[in-house]
C-alpha cells in the first residue's frame, strides 16, 4: 500500500513540487525572455473568503498558467509586469500586475448571470457550456406560489410548456406537454427528478372517479432551490426510455454551512372559480321552455294554440311532470343550486418555517409546512404537512456523507369527479332542477321531494365519505469521495421512498346511491414502494483552455406496488362508516405490480476557451416493461455551441455580453406504457358460482420494444448590454418512429388490440424570447420579458390492419389520421338551426354547401382545430422601486379547440333541459316560429340521442393574468433593531383575469367539464428570515 | 486506517452494485396474471370453462342488455327516459356508432371455448373423461354465442345471407374473418350442440353448467328460430321426455323467480351477493326510481285472463309522484340484485315444441303441451289453436325474458305500433332496423367484414 501524495508531502512541499514542474516545463516549452523573474505565490478566495480551488492563474501575454490547489494556494513564475489572471468559473475574472510583492490573495467576486449554473439531470453546467434550450426557474422566481402540487409552479413559465390541471380541486394532478406529444398510445408525461432521483408522479389518489391526488402535492414550494426544464435531447437523453417526453428536474434546497438563518414565511388566501361559468336557467324560464316543449309537440295534434298550453298541460296532468302545477300556487320561486353548492372566497393558509446553518463538517437544513386550502365547492379540502431534513457531515477531506428526507402526510377530502354523477355536487349544479326545493319549510334538507334522479348534495357532502389519506416518506443518503486520483469523484446514493395511500368511502343509508344497500363502505390501501440506487463517477480535467468534464453514471431503479380493497353495505344504524359494522361484504380484490430498470450512462463535456462545447451522452438502458429480446435500448445525444463573445472579433464589440449559437441531435425513448404489456396472459379475476375463472387477458406481443425518439435543435442565444436586452431563439424538430401502436383487431378475436411498434410521428416548432432589464437603478429596476412558442405534429405513418389499409384511430370526437396532426377533432358540422321548422341542419358534405336535416346522414368532417394548442406565449414583468416589487405573469395559449361534454344533458332543446335535469340559459334564444333566425332549436318535448356535432365545439384560446405580486421589503435598519435580518409582505393574485377568444364558451378554457373548475386566489403573506 | 476502510468499502459496495444487474432481475412480476401457456391440468381447463361461462353473465348479454334490448323493441315495454337508457333501440334508431355491445361480448366467450376445444389433452394432467365432458360444454357456449350474435346482426329473416364469422381458433391464423353465410352459421351451432349433447357427461347435472339436456333444449329454441320444425320437435320431446323437469305450479310460479335451481329450470346463470351486475343488472332497470327505465305499457295488462296468476308479475310502482306499471316479480330483488337468470326452462321447450307440431299438422298433440302450462297458471284451457294462439301464449309466458322481438323476426310479422311506446311507426317485415348494424369498431378494425343494409 502505497502512501499517498498528500500524507508524503506537507502541503508546502506539494506546492513547491507543483511549481518546479511547471517551471520546468515552462522553461522547456515557452522561450522566457523577461529577465527577473521570480517565484510568486497566493491564494484565491472568493467573495465569502472561502478558498477556491482549481482557479485558473494565467499569465496573460504568455498564455500559461497554473491551478490553484485545494486550499486556494498558487505558485506561478512571473517577471515584475506581467499580467496575471485570475479566472474561476462563475466569477469575474480579476488581474492584477505584479510588483515587488511576492505574495498575493485574489479576492473573485460572482459574476452576474452571464455564469448561471444550470441544474442538469446528473450534474451541473454553466451557461457557457450549455449545448441546449434547458430552462431554469429559480426559488426568487417560485417564491411561496400558493399551489397545492408543485408542477402548477411552471405554467406560463417556461417556453414549449403547457401545463393544464386536471380539477381545481386542491391537490390535483395535472397534465403537462413539453414541446408537445410525441406519441399515440405511450406516455407523453414528461418525467420528473427530484435531488437526481427519478420518480413516479402519478394520481395517488384511490377511489374510483375520485378527486385525483398528485404525488407533487407532497412537495412544498419553499423547499425548491430551482426547477430546470430538459427539452431537448443533449439533457433527456441521459434518461433513456424515458426521456422523450421531455425532464422536469427538482432541486431542494439543501443544507449549508454558516449561521443559523431561519426563515418564516406564511399566508393567508381566498379563492373563488376562475370564471363563473355557465348560468342555468331559473325556474320560471325553464316553464316558459317546457310549455314550448308542449306546444311544439302536441299543439298541432291536439289543437291547441300557445296561450292554450297551459290548460292542455292540467287537462292532462296524469301524463305529464305535475311540477308546475303547484309552482305557481307555491310563489313561482326558483332554486339557484349553483349558488348552494359554491364556496364563495374559500380560504386557504399556508405556513412554512425553514431553518439552515452549521459548521464546515456538519450543517443542515430542516423545514417543515402546513397547508390547508378548502375548495371553491362544498364538501371538498384539502390538508398537507410537508417536512424535510437534510443534513451533510464532512467526515473527511475527501469524504462527505449527506442525507435528504422527506416526509409528507396529505389529506383530501374529495368528490366524485370524472363524470356526471348524481351524487357529485358539481353535477347538481347544472343538472338539478331549479324546482326542485333545497330546504323544507322547518330548515332542514329536502330529501323526499326534489323530483329527480340527482340527489341533495347539501346532505351528501354532510353525510356522506369520500377521503384520501397519504402519507410518504423519501430518504437519500450520498457519499462523495474525492478520490486519490485528481479530479476523480465518487458519488453513491441510495434512495427509497415509501408511500402508503387509504381511501374511504360512505354512503348514507338515508338518502343518496347508498339507500338501496342500506348504507355502504369501502376501503382502498395502495402501497408503493420504490428503490433507486445510483453511482456516478466524474472526472474533470483543466488544461490551459481545454476544459474536459467526464461522468460515467450507473444506475438500477425498482418499484413495486400493491394494493387491495374492500366493499361492504348492511349498516343497521347511521353514525357508523366502518367495515367492521358493514353486515353484508360486497367484494374484495387486491393486486400486486412491479417493475425494474437499469441503465449505464456516459456524458462528456468538453469545452475549449469556453468557446467551443462539446456535449456527448450515451445511454444504454433496460426496462422490465418489454420482453427479454428486445429489452436494452441505447439513447445518444450530441450537441455543440459556438460561444461568440469570447471570440476576439466579438469581444471588441462592447455591448455583445453573449452571442452563443448552438446544435445538438439526440434519440430518446419512450416506455410509457402499461406494464405486463407485452406478455400474452391469461387472467384470473373472473369469478362465476362462486368459483374462479380463467380468461384470455393480453394478446401480447414478443417483439414490442421502445419507441424511438429523435430530435434536432438549433439556436440562439444572445445578451447585449450587460442584459438589458437578452433573447433566445431556438428551432426544433423531431421524429418518432416505432411508435407504439394499438392496433385495433377484429373484435371476433376476442382482443381490442395489440400493442406494435409501427408508425411515425413528426413534430417541430420554434421557441422565442426577448426580455431584457430595461431599467436598472440602485433604486429602481424593471424587467420585461415575453416568449412565444409554436408547435405543430404530423402523422406520417399508421399502422395498417389485416388486408393492407392504414388505420385510421377514431375516436368519439377527433381522429388520428396519416398526414393530418394528432387529435384532429372529427365530428358533424352544424349548419344552423332551419327558419322553416326549427330543427337542427346539418352539412352534407365537406363542402359545406349542402344541408342535411338527418343526423345520420351528415358526415363527420375533419375540423383544422386539434385538442392540443399551436400557439404559446407568455408575459412577465418585473418592476421594483425602492422597497416595493410587482411582478406579472400572463399566459396565452392558442390554436386548439375544446368540445363541451355533457351538452345533452344541458344544452339542448328536449326534455333533459326543460323536464328531467337543467338548462343552460342560452336556451331562451330558441326557435320559436317560421322566420326565426337562431342556433338554438325549437324545444321539443322528448327525449333526442347523443349528437356529436360542431355547435359545441370552441376555439379554445384564451390569455390568462396568471400571477400578479406586490412586494414590500422592510428596511435593513428596521428590521436588524427587531432582530431580524430581513422581512417582507406580500400580496399576490393568481388567475385574477381570463379572456377567451370564443365567447360562445361559457366554461373555463383549460378545460370543459364536470369537474371543479380552476380557481383563482388571492393571497396574503409575510416572509421573515432571522 | 478508518478513512482508507470507508473508501474501501465504498468502492466494494459501487462495484458489487454496478455488475450485479443482468437481464434476469429485470423480469417483472405477473402476480395476477400467468404466461397464456399455462393451462396444464383439469382445474385449468374447469377455469377456462368458467371463465367462458361467465361472459354470459355480463351486463351487455344475458345480465341485462340483450333481453332488454329484444323487450324494448316488442311490444310490451317502453323506455321511460329515466336514466337515458335503452331509448335507442326503443326508437329503432340504434346506429353504428352506438358501441359494441354482445358482439364484443359473445366473442370474449367464444375464445376461451376455442382454448378449451383446441387443447392437447395428451399434454394435460387429469381425466380425459372429464375433460371432454367440459368439452362438450364449451361447445354449448360456443354455439350459443354464435346463435345470440346471429340472431342480433344476421340477415336472415331480412332475406339476406350474410350471417356473423364463425370463429373456431383462438388467435388462429385468420384475425380478420368475413361474414359466413346463414347456413353456415346454422350449420356450425347444430354441430356444436350436437358434440354438446354426445360428450356432455350424464353426471353434469348441475343447472348452473350447460349440461346434455340444455344443449337439446337450445337445439329445439334454434331450430324453431329457422322454421325447421321436425328437428325442434325431436329436441323438444327429448328433453320432456326425460321427466327431469317440470312445469311450476299456479301457486309457486311467482315466488320462484326468487330461488335458484327450481324444478323448471334447465339452465340459468348464478349470481350471488358479491358478483352481481348490480346498477347494471335486469332488476334495476326494471324497477326502482333511479333508473328503472323499463316501463310496462298498460296495454300488457288486457294479454291476462283475470285468474291467470301471471298478472302476479306485474305490478305498481311509485316514484315521487309517478305510478308506473312495472316488472314486479322476474328477477325481483331490486336492492341486492343476485337472482340468478334462468337461460332455458322446459316451459319455454313446451312451447317450442307446440309451435312445431302445429306447424307440422299435430294440432291435438299441440293443444295438449299448451295445456300443460295453462293448468298450471289458472287460464283457461285451449280447445283449438292457431299460430297466434302460440305466440300469446309465448308472450304471456315468457314476458320479459327476451323473446317477443326475436318471435316478430323469425315470424317475419310486422311490429305494431303501440300507444306509450316510444316508436310510433309500424316496423315492416322488410325493414333494416330489424337488426342491428354491424359495430363501427369491428368495420374499422377488420377489412372483411361488411355491414348490413341501411346502416
Amino acid at each position: 500500500m502505497h502512501k499517498r501524495f498528500s500524507n508524503v508531502y506537507s502541503r508546502k512541499n506539494k506546492v513547491f513540487l507543483l511549481a518546479h514542474v511547471f517551471f520546468l516545463w515552462g522553461g522547456v516549452c515557452f522561450n522566457i525572455t523577461h529577465a527577473q523573474v521570480k517565484t510568486v505565490s497566493g491564494t484565491v478566495l472568493d467573495d465569502q473568503e472561502v478558498p477556491l480551488p482549481g482557479a485558473t492563474v494565467l499569465v496573460q501575454d504568455e498564455n500559461r498558467g497554473v491551478s490553484t490547489d485545494f486550499d486556494g494556494n498558487f505558485s506561478i513564475d512571473v517577471s515584475v509586469g506581467d499580467v496575471v489572471v485570475v479566472s474561476y468559473v462563475g466569477f469575474e475574472n480579476q488581474s492584477f500586475t505584479v510588483d515587488q510583492r511576492d505574495t498575493y490573495t485574489i479576492t473573485l467576486q460572482p459574476s452576474s448571470e452571464l455564469e448561471e449554473v444550470v441544474v442538469m439531470g446528473y450534474g451541473t453546467l454553466t451557461r457557457s457550456e450549455l449545448t441546449g434550450s434547458a430552462v431554469q426557474v429559480t426559488s426568487e422566481d417560485i417564491g411561496n406560489f400558493p399551489v397545492t402540487s408543485v408542477d402548477q409552479i411552471l405554467q406560463g413559465k417556461v417556453p414549449g410548456l403547457y401545463l393544464w390541471g386536471n380539477s381545481g380541486t386542491p391537490g390535483a394532478t395535472s397534465n403537462v406537454l413539453i414541446r408537445g406529444r410525441s406519441s399515440i398510445n405511450a406516455s407523453n408525461a414528461p418525467l420528473y427528478v427530484i435531488d437526481g432521483i427519478p420518480i413516479n408522479v402519478r394520481n395517488l389518489g384511490l377511489g374510483n372517479n375520485s378527486s385525483s391526488l398528485s404525488t407533487l402535492a407532497g412537495v412544498n414550494a419553499t423547499d425548491i432551490e430551482s426547477i430546470t426544464v430538459l427539452k431537448d435531447a443533449t439533457a433527456t437523453s441521459q434518461y433513456g426510455s424515458r426521456g422523450s417526453g421531455g425532464v422536469i428536474v427538482i432541486n431542494t434546497k439543501k443544507s449549508a454551512q454558516g449561521k443559523i438563518a431561519i426563515n418564516i414565511d406564511a399566508n393567508y388566501g381566498w379563492s373563488n372559480d376562475a370564471i363563473e361559468g355557465p348560468v342555468m336557467l331559473t325556474a320560471s324560464e325553464r316553464r316558459e321552455l317546457y310549455f314550448d316543449g308542449l306546444f311544439n309537440t302536441f299543439g298541432d295534434r291536439n289543437g291547441f294554440t300557445r296561450e292554450g298550453t297551459e290548460q292542455f298541460y292540467l287537462n292532462n296532468i296524469r301524463s305529464f311532470n305535475p311540477v308546475y302545477k303547484n309552482w305557481a300556487e307555491q310563489g313561482e320561486y326558483t332554486e339557484d343550486w349553483a349558488d348552494l353548492i359554491t364556496v364563495d372566497n374559500a380560504p386557504s393558509q399556508n405556513i412554512n418555517l425553514s431553518a439552515r446553518g452549521g459548521s464546515e463538517s456538519l450543517n443542515f437544513r430542516a423545514s417543515i409546512g402546513y397547508q390547508s386550502v378548502e375548495a371553491t365547492v362544498i364538501g371538498s379540502d384539502f390538508e398537507s404537512i410537508n417536512g424535510t431534513l437534510n443534513l451533510r457531515f464532512k467526515l473527511s477531506d475527501k469524504l462527505t456523507f449527506s442525507t435528504d428526507n422527506r416526509f409528507t402526510v396529505l389529506e383530501l377530502d374529495g368528490l366524485l369527479e370524472n363524470s356526471a354523477y348524481f351524487a357529485s355536487p358539481r353535477t347538481a349544479k347544472y343538472f338539478m332542477p331549479p324546482t326542485s326545493r333545497a330546504f323544507n319549510e322547518d330548515g332542514s334538507y329536502n330529501i323526499n321531494d326534489l323530483n329527480t334522479n340527482l340527489f341533495h348534495p347539501l346532505y351528501l357532502a354532510e353525510n356522506d365519505i369520500d377521503l384520501n389519506q397519504h402519507f410518504q416518506i423519501t430518504s437519500q443518503q450520498r457519499l462523495k469521495w474525492q478520490t486519490p486520483i485528481e479530479n476523480l469523484e465518487l458519488e453513491s446514493v441510495i434512495s427509497v421512498d415509501h408511500g402508503r395511500t387509504w381511501y374511504r368511502t360512505y354512503d348514507n343509508r338515508v338518502h343518496g346511491g347508498g339507500v338501496g344497500d342500506q348504507g355502504n363502505t369501502g376501503t382502498e390501501s395502495a402501497h408503493f414502494a420504490d428503490f433507486t440506487i445510483q453511482n456516478i463517477l466524474t472526472y474533470s480535467k483543466r488544461v490551459d483552455q481545454h476544459n474536459f468534464r467526464l461522468a460515467a453514471i450507473q444506475e438500477f431503479i425498482d418499484t413495486s406496488r400493491s394494493w387491495v380493497e374492500s366493499y361492504a353495505k348492511g349498516f343497521s344504524a347511521d353514525g357508523l362508516y366502518y367495515l367492521n359494522s358493514a353486515a353484508d361484504p360486497v367484494g374484495v380484490a387486491g393486486s400486486f405490480t412491479d417493475g425494474y430498470n437499469t441503465s449505464y450512462k456516459v456524458s462528456t463535456n468538453y469545452s475549449y476557451d469556453e468557446k467551443y462545447v462539446l456535449n456527448l451522452n450515451y445511454t444504454r438502458e433496460a426496462d422490465s416493461r418489454f420482453p427479454k429480446d428486445t429489452r436494452w435500448g441505447d439513447f445518444f445525444g450530441a450537441g455543440i455551441a459556438w460561444n461568440l463573445e469570447r471570440e476576439s472579433f466579438i469581444q471588441n464589440i462592447d455591448y455583445i455580453d453573449r452571442l452563443k449559437l448552438f446544435a445538438n441531435y439526440g434519440q430518446t425513448g419512450n416506455a410509457g406504457i402499461n406494464r405486463n404489456t407485452y406478455q400474452a396472459s391469461l387472467g384470473f379475476g373472473s369469478s362465476y358460482a362462486g368459483t374462479a375463472g380463467i380468461l384470455p387477458a393480453g394478446f401480447g406481443n414478443d417483439n414490442l420494444t421502445w419507441e424511438k425518439f429523435a430530435t434536432t435543435e438549433i439556436g440562439l442565444n444572445v445578451v447585449l448590454f450587460r442584459n438589458s436586452l437578452n433573447g433566445d431563439i431556438i428551432y426544433y424538430s423531431g421524429q418518432t418512429t416505432d411508435m407504439l401502436q394499438s392496433v385495433p383487431l377484429s373484435r371476433t378475436t376476442s382482443f381490442s388490440s395489440q400493442n406494435q411498434n409501427i408508425g411515425v410521428l413528426n413534430s417541430s416548432g420554434l421557441e422565442i424570447t426577448i426580455g431584457g432589464d430595461l431599467i436598472k437603478r440602485d433604486d429602481m429596476i424593471l424587467t420585461l420579458r415575453g416568449s412565444v412558442s409554436t408547435n405543430q405534429n404530423e402523422v406520417k405513418e399508421l399502422a395498417k390492419d389485416g388486408s393492407g389499409e392504414t388505420v385510421e384511430i377514431i375516436d368519439g370526437d377527433t381522429r388520428i389520421v396519416e398526414g393530418e396532426p394528432l387529435y384532429q377533432y372529427y365530428m358533424r358540422s352544424y349548419a344552423g338551426v332551419d327558419p322553416e321548422t326549427g330543427v337542427k341542419i346539418y352539412y352534407a358534405d365537406e363542402t359545406k354547401t349542402e344541408t342535411t336535416k338527418v343526423y345520420g346522414q351528415a358526415p363527420r368532417i375533419a375540423s383544422d382545430m386539434t385538442v392540443d394548442p399551436t400557439l404559446q406565449a407568455s408575459l412577465f414583468l418585473n418592476v421594483g422601486y425602492k422597497n416595493i416589487s410587482l411582478s406579472a405573469q400572463a399566459n396565452y395559449a392558442g390554436g386548439h379547440g375544446e368540445y363541451e361534454p355533457w351538452s345533452r344533458y344541458t344544452r339542448e332543446s328536449h326534455r333533459f333541459s326543460t323536464d328531467l335535469f337543467n338548462g343552460i340559459n342560452a336556451l331562451m334564444d330558441r326557435w320559436q316560429k317560421p322566420g326565426d333566425i337562431t342556433d338554438v332549436p325549437k324545444i321539443q318535448h322528448l327525449n333526442e340521442p347523443w349528437t356529436t356535432y360542431d355547435r359545441f365545439l370552441y376555439e379554445a384560446d384564451f390569455i390568462r393574468l396568471r400571477d400578479i405580486t406586490l412586494t414590500y421589503s422592510f428596511n435593513n435598519e428596521l428590521v436588524n433593531k427587531a432582530g431580524l435580518s430581513s422581512a417582507q409582505i406580500y400580496v399576490r393574485g393568481v388567475n385574477l383575469y381570463t379572456w377567451k377568444k370564443d365567447d360562445r364558451n361559457l366554461w373555463d378554457p383549460e378545460f370543459l367539464n364536470l369537474r371543479t373548475p380552476p380557481t383563482k386566489s388571492i393571497v396574503v403573506g409575510f416572509n421573515v428570515n432571522l | 486506517m478508518k478513512k482508507k476502510s470507508i473508501y474501501l468499502i465504498h468502492l466494494l459496495l459501487t462495484s458489487i452494485l454496478v455488475i450485479s444487474c443482468s437481464s434476469e432481475d429485470l423480469e417483472p412480476t405477473l402476480a395476477t396474471i400467468k404466461g397464456a401457456d399455462s393451462i396444464k391440468t383439469e382445474a385449468d381447463i374447469q377455469g377456462v370453462l368458467i371463465g367462458a361461462v361467465d361472459i354470459l353473465t355480463s351486463s351487455n348479454w344475458y345480465g341485462r342488455d340483450f333481453i332488454i334490448e329484444d323487450e324494448i323493441r316488442g311490444t310490451t315495454v317502453f323506455a321511460n327516459g329515466n336514466s337515458g337508457r335503452f331509448e335507442n333501440p326503443a326508437r329503432y334508431a340504434y346506429i353504428a356508432d352506438n358501441g359494441l355491445g354482445v358482439w364484443a361480448t359473445a366473442y370474449d366467450a367464444i375464445a376461451p371455448t376455442n382454448i378449451i376445444i383446441n387443447s392437447d389433452f395428451s399434454e394435460i394432467d387429469g381425466s380425459q373423461e372429464n375433460m371432454q365432458s367440459i368439452v362438450g360444454q364449451a361447445h354449448f357456449v360456443r354455439a350459443i354465442a354464435h346463435f345470440d350474435l346471429l340472431r342480433n346482426y344476421g340477415q336472415q329473416h331480412l332475406g339476406g345471407n350474410l350471417g356473423i364469422p364463425i370463429v373456431t381458433e383462438f388467435k388462429g391464423e385468420e384475425l380478420s374473418p368475413a361474414r359466413n353465410t346463414v347456413e353456415e352459421v346454422k350449420g356450425a351451432i347444430y354441430a356444436d350442440l350436437e358434440t354438446a349433447y354426445n360428450t356432455i357427461s350424464a353426471n353434469a347435472t348441475s343447472k348452473q353448467f350447460p349440461s346434455r339436456l340444455a344443449a337439446k333444449a337450445l337445439e329445439s329454441r334454434v331450430a324453431l328460430y329457422f322454421g325447421e320444425w321436425s328437428r325442434a320437435a325431436a329436441a323438444a320431446k327429448l328433453v320432456i321426455d326425460s321427466g327431469k323437469f317440470s312445469v311450476l305450479a299456479a301457486d309457486a310460479y311467482v315466488s320462484s323467480w326468487e330461488g335458484t335451481n327450481a324444478a323448471n329450470s334447465i339452465f340459468e346463470l348464478a349470481f350471488s351477493a358479491t358478483d352481481n351486475r348490480g346498477i347494471n343488472g335486469l332488476a334495476y332497470i326494471y324497477r326502482g326510481c333511479n333508473y328503472g327505465d323499463v316501463e310496462v305499457l298498460p296495454s300488457v295488462q288486457n294479454l291476462y285472463e283475470a285468474s291467470d296468476v301471471r298478472l302476479g308479475v306485474l305490478g305498481d310502482e311509485t316514484c315521487s309522484s309517478d305510478v308506473k306499471l312495472v316488472n314486479k316479480a322476474k328477477w325481483p330483488k331490486t336492492d341486492s340484485q343476485d337472482d340468478n337468470v334462468v337461460v332455458l326452462r322446459i316451459e319455454e321447450v313446451i312451447l317450442n315444441y307446440a309451435e312445431a307440431l302445429l306447424e307440422q299438422g299435430q294440432t291435438s298433440a299441440a293443444i295438449l303441451e299448451l295445456n300443460k302450462i295453462t293448468s298450471k297458471r289458472g287460464a283457461s284451457a285451449y280447445t283449438s289453436v292457431t299460430k297466434q294462439d302460440i305466440l300469446n301464449e309465448r308472450r304471456k309466458e315468457l314476458i320479459f325474458e327476451g323473446f317477443q322481438f326475436f318471435d316478430y323476426q323469425r315470424t317475419r310479422l310486422a311490429i305494431p305500433v303501440t300507444p306509450g311506446h316510444n316508436n310510433q311507426t309500424e316496423i315492416s317485415s322488410t325493414d333494416h332496423r330489424r337488426i342491428f348494424p354491424i359495430p363501427t369498431y369491428e368495420l374499422e378494425s377488420n377489412a372483411n367484414m361488411v355491414q348490413n343494409d341501411g346502416y
